[in-house]
């Protein structure tokens, strides 16, 4: 976990032109929304910090980069803002989004990504992100971004195909992996990834058997026979190569 | 003609297939093979089989009888005019169900002549489904790493030059931002060396 850069501190510290009087300021910091950032590129996330670190409103109260240490600053912080980027490692953005939304359900989540697909981005939004922005958008379009889902506005990055996202948001029948549980989504991603029964039940802790039921149970949900037509399946929706990266 | 042996198994083809012989002699030629054999004629049709083949014929998902299904024969036939192996994927006979998946590649570089038939053999490794599938997915998940690897450096490059041009940056962190791009570009190479790498390798 990574604690504020000097950088931040000192763009917080110290007023800007146009911030107003003292009396102002003074009642931006008694309301500054706690914000944490979720980012696993350590000099990207050094480059998100600069740009959250111009928005007076928000108080930066930490940095992380994997899901765990994101999951650990949200237990010791009310967090009321939260930029999470979509790909990490250890879990996806996802789970951290829907961890986040289950511990601070006031939680406002902008999910900041180079993923573009329709349908990794509903599963953020679905797992409880209120905008998406991408990453290679401008400083003012990501302060953009932040401050449209903290009033309440859902914001997606304009290069989004933005009516297939709403599309896959609102109906569990446009995509089949919607219907997977979230553990279901996590061994669906690994059997994707080349990984054997095995492997799998080594990697989460689990029996070789209950991964078995688990394969068995996806397979009927998404409507595969075998483990080419699961491949299949991703590839087809876009998450066969990037789903656990 | 086709012919198997036993752990790589092995395909001939004759071109015309025992046009001038009867199909006995076909049988007894193919009986005298030390390998398992099919041959099948100009239309595709499994003439006859040795018992090698048959003995085989359950391991491999083929069967004795039938027509050959066209993407093997033409597969077969793309190993001998060019000598670069083929993969063929789907049922070994024309209307089976049962799945046939193989690597054919010629086993010699030039054709060979038995019992005064001119063939050349392609060998046939059969090959698990899944397996493939697994390593096919592994192969395109390294990709797409070093690809989203790429791509994060870049991001990088592009938001603290971006900063740069704002005034959001104070001018005493301009150096700051210089080292991420010059840390960034640095290990953008790298990913770039590493990728050559791996296709000099390959």
């Amino acid at each position: 976990m990574k604690e504020g850069s000097e950088m931040a501190e000192r763009a917080m510290a110290e007023p800007r032109q146009g911030e107003g009087d003292m009396a102002g300021i003074t009642n931006i910091m008694s309301t500054r929304a706690k914000t944490i950032l979720v980012e696993d590129h350590p000099l990207f996330r050094r480059g998100v910090y600069a740009v959250l670190a111009t928005m007076p409103e928000l108080e930066i109260v930490g940095e992380a980069g994997t899901a765990l240490e994101a999951l650990e600053l949200a237990q010791q912080h009310v967090v009321e803002v939260a930029v999470v980027d979509l790909v990490l490692p250890g879990a996806s953005g996802v789970s951290v989004a829907s961890a986040i939304k289950r511990l601070h359900p006031g939680c406002k989540i902008l999910g900041l990504s180079m993923v573009e697909e329709p349908t990794r981005i509903a599963e953020m939004i679905r797992g409880g992100a209120d905008g998406y922005a991408l990453k290679n958008q401008t400083p003012a379009e990501i302060i953009e971004a932040v401050r449209a889902i903290r009033n309440g506005t859902r914001y997606l990055a304009p290069a989004v195909a933005a009516d297939r996202v709403e599309l896959l948001v609102s109906s569990d029948d446009a995509w089949p992996l919607m219907r997977l549980t979230q553990r279901e989504r996590e061994i669906f991603d690994l059997l994707v990834a080349g990984r054997s029964n095995d492997d799998i039940a080594s990697q989460l802790f689990i029996a070789r058997r209950t991964v078995e039921t688990h394969r068995q149970h996806i397979m009927k949900k998404v409507g595969a026979r075998s483990l080419v037509e699961l491949i299949r399946i991703a590839t087809k929706h876009g998450v066969a190569t990037t789903c656990a990266i | 003609m086709s012919s198997m042996v036993t752990d790589q198994i092995a395909i001939g083809v004759a071109e015309p297939v025992f046009e001038h012989d009867p199909p006995i002699d076909a049988r007894a030629l193919l009986a005298e093979l030390p390998v398992p054999v099919i041959a099948v004629d100009r239309e595709r049709k499994i003439l006859v089989a040795n018992e090698q083949f048959f003995a085989l014929s359950d391991r491999c998902n083929m069967a004795a009888e039938g027509v050959l299904a066209k993407p093997i024969l033409s597969a077969i036939d793309r190993v001998l005019a060019t000598g670069t192996p083929q993969r063929v994927d789907g049922p070994a006979i024309e209307g089976s169900g049962r799945m046939f998946r193989a690597l054919l590649r010629a086993v010699s570089s030039g054709r060979k002549t038995i019992g005064g038939v001119i063939i050349a053999l392609a060998e046939v490794e059969d090959f698990d489904a899944e397996q493939a599938a697994r390593a096919t997915m592994h192969r395109m998940r390294e990709i797409s790493s070093t690809a989203h690897e790429l791509r994060a450096q870049l991001m990088t490059l592009l938001l603290w030059e971006n900063l740069m041009r704002t005034e959001l940056l104070r001018p005493d962190d301009h150096q700051r931002a210089l080292q991420a791009i010059r840390d960034s570009a640095s290990t953008l190479s790298a990913l770039v060396g590493r990728l050559l790498a791996a296709a000099t390798a390959a």
